[in-house]
């Protein structure tokens, strides 16, 4: 190949590469941010959650009663485990990979929603002492499907594309949880009432998402002032 | 060696059994028959000092028995075989009781149609690895399977089939006395097939009532003439 | 060297010829079928060793699940972790084993050497019809070899859907996690596929049309008879394998759905493929050992052959019924049963020739003057376990039976009874008699029984019980039986196994010392040391490059041991007797 060809071709690779750094998010000091904070409430009636049957290894997980955590609401209406978000955003705090870790006790996935930046090394641990198996059924990232038995007790793997990934061990059918993998720091999962807040948001407009395992998704926007809070509620119907 | 059978509780495998024991004698038979004379002439015809083999090209009688003897015992084995096969595998009596069952990785999802006999209605009841069923009864099972194949296998039923995706197999069984049986997969699914196993509870009629009502409350007639195969 | 004196000058001026050709020609690169013969032993006894090593693994860990298997610390993650098995590897492990014990141990060394070797020997000519194509043959095979193993090397971690691969397990990676692996396993049997070809069209073209005069079809020895329809077995077969095969790296690598019902596909389609070629497959294993058993019986019994038309004409219809038996594997899985009793009926009628050929064995060794070489043991050891092996597949033909037995260990020791206990011995036994012509050396008879005994006593040990596991239910492919109530009792059979196992692999090692001791150390063989009547044993030990001086003329069958005609009690097919007529028998 002709050395000016060749040095063409390298000057494209690197435009190209510094043009997707130049969409990627970019962090730092963030200079009177704002706040998002609000509640997500569940709209109608919803059952209590129900016991999940163990019917295998009922020695390790029948020890404790295990209750399904996908749709836990609050007296009032307020529903647990929901992740709210920014759904796009350029520039803002830090953001970089960071250590997350899942733990299966008693056949149970702790916790039920696990959030992590993109790019993070997810550990999953097995403390059960018998056969579990991690499998995520992704798009973006590629799938896993692996056995973990009872002497290996951390697996790493790690989820580079955002996702919002479903996570099930195969051998004990009940056991259930998500992988939310996210491209920019704010995101953030309800508490027991429903309420969640987001902090250092510099000031603007933006799409706020909020998404849940089993209600679905809903976006609204939202205007961040500087140094003040914008409050948003969100309300998904009941299934 | 056939010692080794696991107890046998299905109406069907009275004529397996016999049919593996005659097969047993006759490979015993003939087992112990080529050996007998094999070890016979390596002792009688082994060379000694002035020995000359005889000089023989065959013997054509002796083809034709040796042909003919065989091949009269195996085909006679293939007509003793075909009308248990197919009274099993083809010809499956009206069903008692109809469950559904579903291979999965690394388990067997069971779904019970509930009192009203039919699948996809609200009184259906999924679960796990459990399945029961009364004594003396026929259970239908439809198999089904969510990815690879599976093999659903029940030793003391004498049963084995392999679960396929993209097709529902009609399999069915009789038990002949209460009592709990593991459901392993006999076909190789992946890295989960060690271990993949449900549980097959018999009972005896007062027993199945009794988990027939604690299952579902709400009906008071409880009678598995209620499970009605539906096509 | 006393046999140059026995060369004609033509032959001998033809060899001083090759003199010259290079290190790479003569021992890398050869064309002479005898040196490409034994590139195929050696292929095939390294990779025993590999599929040896691979079983006593699956072995050790179906004796002591979940514990520490010994000298396997050095074995990375996430297949061993710290000596502890990773439940995928046991499936790669049992996968692998077979893999290469079918692929490349019985075919290249039954099919490959011997094929290679003593065809051209035995029907007396100087070397294969297309001498480059056969060098390809080996090479092509080496190199499907290769991809084989490299597969343990990939992420992702090699083939786990068992040797027959069904679909969709091996046809969607993310079901076994496996990824290249599994579609290296596809290209090396593609590759290796391609190989065997080219040996195919060698073997029958040189059979048919090279046979020195006066061999007629029916004075070729078995083992030749065996060979050729081997050969024809592979060249109608293999193609149906490649067929599957490409269809499934399709279905993994391009998106499509031949085999997944989602997509409109059929799982039963691969299992229709894989064995429409698998049965044959398994007899191309064992016909060639029974024709190599048939030969050494007949010469150390002294007798001639008994049946000789009738161990032809068995063996010809076992070929040919062998193409309408597939469906015997498939019983249980979905097939429609009305087809399965088809199939039971010509399963039960392919047994008959197989019990002709033992009885015709028996009538061999009846009245004979046996001696009990080394050769001879492993070929009476291969007709004693052939017929266990043979007497278990009835229990499957039964199809009522096959319900419960298909996929336990009673299929596992039916398996082993027949591939090892028939082949693997016809193997032993024809490397002991055929290595002084290979290699010109003897090979030490006190080491050899050495070998033989241990070896049959530990076979016997590790895989007879196998028939208990299997009446007790015992499944197949499962690495912790202890994870199943039902098989708690059978646990001790399993340690049994395994320790019998390890003694089996440990009784290996006299053989392998013995061979190679031999190859440099063994007595000098001469021409024709067991005194047999076959070709082969005219020529030099080894042959020369050109085999004969003059090519051999034919005037009898091979089996005249002990004839009256004259004093000897061998009759060499290429001995002119005063005043005798070439009879057409």
């Amino acid at each position: 190949m002709h050395r000016t060809s060749v040095r063409t071709m390298l000057m494209i690779i690197a435009a190209l590469i510094w043009g997707a750094a130049a969409y990627a998010y970019e962090g730092g000091a963030v200079a009177n941010g704002g706040s998002i904070s609000g509640q997500v409430k569940v709209q109608g009636t919803v059952p209590p959650p129900k016991t999940l049957e163990v019917t295998k290894d009922k020695e390790v997980c029948g020890q404790h009663e295990l209750k399904d955590e996908e749709l836990l609401v609050s007296s009032g209406g307020g529903l647990e485990n929901a992740v709210v978000s920014i759904v796009t955003i350029a520039k803002g705090k830090p953001f970089g990979p960071a250590e997350a870790t899942l733990d299966q006790q008693g056949c149970k996935y702790v916790p039920h929603v696990l959030l992590f930046p993109a790019g993070s090394n997810v550990k999953i641990n097995n403390d059960d002492g018998i056969l579990h198996n991690i499998h995520t059924y992704s798009t973006k990232n590629p799938p896993i499907n692996r056995a973990q038995p009872k002497f290996k007790k951390t697996i790493e793997e790690k989820f580079a594309e955002p996702e919002v990934i479903k996570v099930t061990c195969d051998a004990h059918g009940w056991m259930q949880g998500w992988f939310i993998s996210q491209d920019n720091p704010y995101f953030v999962k309800t508490d027991a009432n429903g309420n969640f807040k987001l902090t250092d948001i510099p000031p603007g407009d933006y799409e706020v998402k909020v998404w849940h395992g089993k209600l679905g998704e809903k976006t609204q926007k939202v205007t961040v002032p500087a140094g003040g809070e914008a409050k948003v509620n969100f309300e998904l119907a009941a299934k | 060696m056939l010692s080794w059978l696991p107890e046998d509780v299905s109406t069907f495998g009275p004529k397996i059994d016999q049919l593996f024991y005659l097969i047993y004698y006759i490979t015993g038979f003939t087992f112990v028959l080529v050996n007998v004379l094999l070890l016979a002439f390596l002792v009688l015809y082994r060379h000694r000092d002035g020995r000359r083999a005889t000089y023989t090209h065959g013997n054509s009688t002796l083809e034709i028995i040796w042909t003919i003897v065989p091949a009269l015992i195996l085909v006679m084995l293939a007509f003793m075989s075909k009308g248990q096969w197919d009274a099993i595998k083809k010809n499956a009596p009206p069903a008692d009781v109809l469950v559904q069952v579903t291979g999965k990785q690394f388990n067997w999802e069971i779904v019970y149609p509930g009192p009203d006999g039919k699948f996809g209605t609200p009184d259906d009841y999924q679960v796990d690895n459990d399945l029961h069923v009364p004594v003396n009864k026929v259970v239908r099972v439809l198999l089904h399977s969510k990815d690879v194949i599976h093999s659903f296998f029940l030793p003391n039923l004498r049963l084995k089939q392999d679960a396929l995706p993209g097709r529902e197999i009609v399999v069915w069984f009789e038990a002949t006395k209460p009592g709990t049986y593991e459901i392993p997969c006999a076909e190789l699914c992946g890295f989960g097939h060690s271990g993949m196993k449900g549980q097959l509870t018999v009972h005896d009629t007062a027993g199945y009532d009794a988990w027939l009502k604690e299952r579902w409350p709400a009906t008071t007639a409880n009678a598995p003439a209620a499970d009605v195969e539906r096509g | 060297m006393s046999e140059s004196a026995a060369i004609a000058p033509a032959a001998h001026a033809a060899h001083d010829a090759h003199e010259e050709v290079s290190f790479l020609r003569h021992y890398v690169f050869s064309t002479d079928h005898k040196m490409i013969g034994r590139q195929f032993l050696f292929l095939g006894l390294f990779m025993m060793i590999i599929g040896g090593l691979l079983a006593l693994m699956v072995r050790w860990e179906l004796a002591w699940p979940e514990e520490v298997v010994p000298f396997t610390q050095w074995i990375p993650e996430p297949y061993m972790s710290e000596g502890h098995m990773n439940p995928a590897f046991y499936n790669t492990l049992f996968t692998m084993h077979a893999t290469i014990m079918v692929f490349f141990v019985v075919m290249p060394i039954l099919v490959g050497c011997f094929g290679n070797f003593l065809i051209p020997l035995m029907i007396g000519t100087r070397d294969m019809a297309f001498p480059v194509l056969n060098m390809l043959s080996f090479w092509v095979g080496a190199v499907a070899g290769v991809l084989m193993l490299s597969g343990f090397f990939v992420p992702g971690g090699h083939a786990a859907a068992g040797w027959t691969s069904y679909a969709p397990l091996s046809s969607v990676p993310v079901y076994s996690g496996v990824e290249w692996g599994q579609n290296l396993w596809c290209i090396s049997l593609l590759v290796l596929g391609v190989s065997s070809l080219m040996g195919s069209i060698n073997y029958i073209t040189t059979i048919i049309n090279m046979r020195a005069p006066g061999m007629t079809l029916f004075r070729l020895p078995l083992t030749i008879w065996a060979l050729f329809i081997v050969a024809i077995l592979l060249l109608l077969a293999l193609p149906v394998l490649s067929a599957a095969l490409g269809l499934l790296l399709l279905d993994r690598m391009a998106g499509t759905t031949f085999f997944l019902p989602s997509g409109g596909g059929e799982p039963l389609l691969w299992q229709h493929l894989f064995w429409f070629f698998g049965h044959p497959e398994v007899y191309i294993l064992i016909l060639p050992a029974m024709g190599i058993a048939s030969d050494i019986l007949s010469v150390f019994a002294r007798k001639p052959i008994f049946g000789y038309r009738a161990m032809a004409y068995s063996m010809i219809s076992i070929a040919g019924l062998s193409w309408i038996v597939w469906g015997h594997h498939m019983f249980q899985s979905g097939m429609n049963p009305t087809l399965g009793s088809s199939f039971m009926i010509s399963t039960m009628v392919i047994a008959v020739p197989s019990a002709i050929k033992t009885f015709n064995w028996l009538g061999t060794l009846w009245g004979g003057n046996i001696r009990f070489t080394v050769p001879m043991l492993n070929a009476l050891a291969f007709v004693s376990m052939f017929v266990i092996g043979g007497l278990s597949g009835i229990y499957m033909a039964a199809t009522p039976v096959d319900i419960f037995i298909h996929d336990t260990y009673f299929i596992v020791a039916h398996i082993h009874y027949v591939v090892f206990g028939g082949s693997i011995f016809g193997i032993f036994a024809a490397i002991y008699y055929w290595f002084p012509k290979m290699f010109g050396r003897m090979m030490n008879e006190t080491l050899g029984k050495i070998h033989f005994w241990p070896t049959l006593i530990a076979f016997n040990c590790t895989f007879f019980p196998m028939h208990i596991l299997g009446v007790g239910g015992h499944m197949r492919r499962i690495y912790n039986p202890m994870q199943y109530d039902f098989l708690h009792p059978l646990q001790p059979i399993n340690v049994f196994i395994t320790v019998s196992a390890v003694c089996l692999g440990l009784s290996q090692i006299p053989f392998a010392i013995n061979f190679f001791w031999s190859l440099f150390a063994g007595k000098k063989a001469t021409e024709n040391p067991w005194n047999a009547n076959t070709l082969e044993w005219t020529a030099p030990s080894p042959p020369p490059h050109g085999n004969f001086g003059a090519l051999p003329t034919v005037y009898r069958g091979p089996y005249e041991y002990s004839s009256p005609e004259v004093t000897e009690d061998w009759l060499p097919q290429t001995r002119r007797l005063e005043g005798a007529v070439a009879r057409a028998h």
